[in-house]
């Protein structure tokens, strides 16, 4: 299995990605799935300027993610991310596999509540979270390694 | 004037500009901004956008972030502007001292490829100079 973290973090790659996760994961890769960025020239030179010897910097469509995942980076030693759970989804639909996520950065949005100071999740995101759990995906909320996961329990009535 | 917006981790930035107005004394038409994980990157970007705004009313600004990658330089990308709205990384001192010198003779475009230049050449490993290699690793 070459995936070894899927997180989700709406700052994509930034200082504890790069400095905190990688290093302590050993990845090799980061590959962020996002089809807008993916499709954009800027975006690709951005992270691909993060590249690195040792750390390799992609991003990719959900598809194309999905292949090299499949393919190429088998082998790899991969940290995924997401913007969103609504692109988490999209990636698993898209054949990017996964059974443990890492929520990492979620910022406040109207009608969310925090579980963690970073993570802040609204109904929609609970929602999302329920689907991914009843297919079997652990979730947990951790912005850098050496933090604990509170449990996430849903507030009333924003769990199906 | 060419404006300086130093963009860092936490109070880095106003830091950096404290020191630099302690060595050359106040700077004109330079700002820091704060940014911490606590603060939603689309607040944080409305307040780099502010920032530049503010400087680019008298000039060009140049945008000093800290590190490729981080969010502070995340946030300062989308405001790109070639030749008017430059962002360099990397931030140190000796590039804010400069920048604040130069910013009078030089061009936006020409100011920036000179801090990157700068701000190398002073990162200086002492015991390499006691083995008689040049600073900079040259």
């Amino acid at each position: 299995m070459s995936v070894h973290l899927v997180r989700i973090d709406s700052r994509l790659v930034h200082g504890q990605v790069l400095e905190a996760w990688a290093p302590q994961l050993e990845v090799d890769a980061i590959l962020v799935v996002d089809g807008p960025r993916a499709g954009d020239a800027f975006h690709r030179a951005i992270f691909g300027a993060l590249s690195r010897p040792g750390l390799e910097v992609r991003v990719e469509t959900p598809q194309d993610a999905a292949a090299l995942l499949g393919g190429a980076w088998q082998t790899r030693r991969v940290l995924v991310l997401f913007e969103g759970l609504p692109q988490a989804l999209a990636g698993r639909a898209a054949g990017v596999p996964f059974r443990h996520l890492n929520l990492g950065n979620l910022h406040p949005r109207p009608g969310s509540r925090p579980v963690t100071a970073s993570v802040h999740l609204t109904p929609e995101d609970w929602r999302d979270l329920a689907r991914l759990r009843a297919e079997g995906v652990e979730v947990e909320a951790r912005a850098v390694p050496g933090d604990r996961s509170p449990p996430l329990v849903a507030p009333h009535g924003e769990e199906d | 004037m060419i404006g300086i917006l130093v963009a860092a981790h936490q109070d880095l930035g106003q830091a950096l500009l404290r020191a630099a107005a302690g060595i050359l004394g106040p700077l004109e038409a330079a700002e820091a901004i704060t940014l911490s994980y606590e603060e939603a990157p689309t607040e944080a970007q409305g307040r780099v956008a502010a920032a530049v705004g503010r400087l680019a009313a008298d000039g060009e600004v140049l945008i000093l972030t800290d590190m490729f990658g981080g969010t502070p330089a995340n946030l300062c990308l989308a405001l790109l502007e070639p030749g008017r709205v430059e962002v360099l990384t990397g931030v140190n001192l000796p590039m804010v001292l400069k920048a604040a010198t130069a910013r009078r003779e030089l061009a936006l475009p020409a100011l920036a490829t000179l801090l990157r230049e700068y701000g190398g050449k002073n990162i200086v490993l002492a015991s390499e100079l006691l083995r008689g290699k040049p600073p900079g690793g040259g």
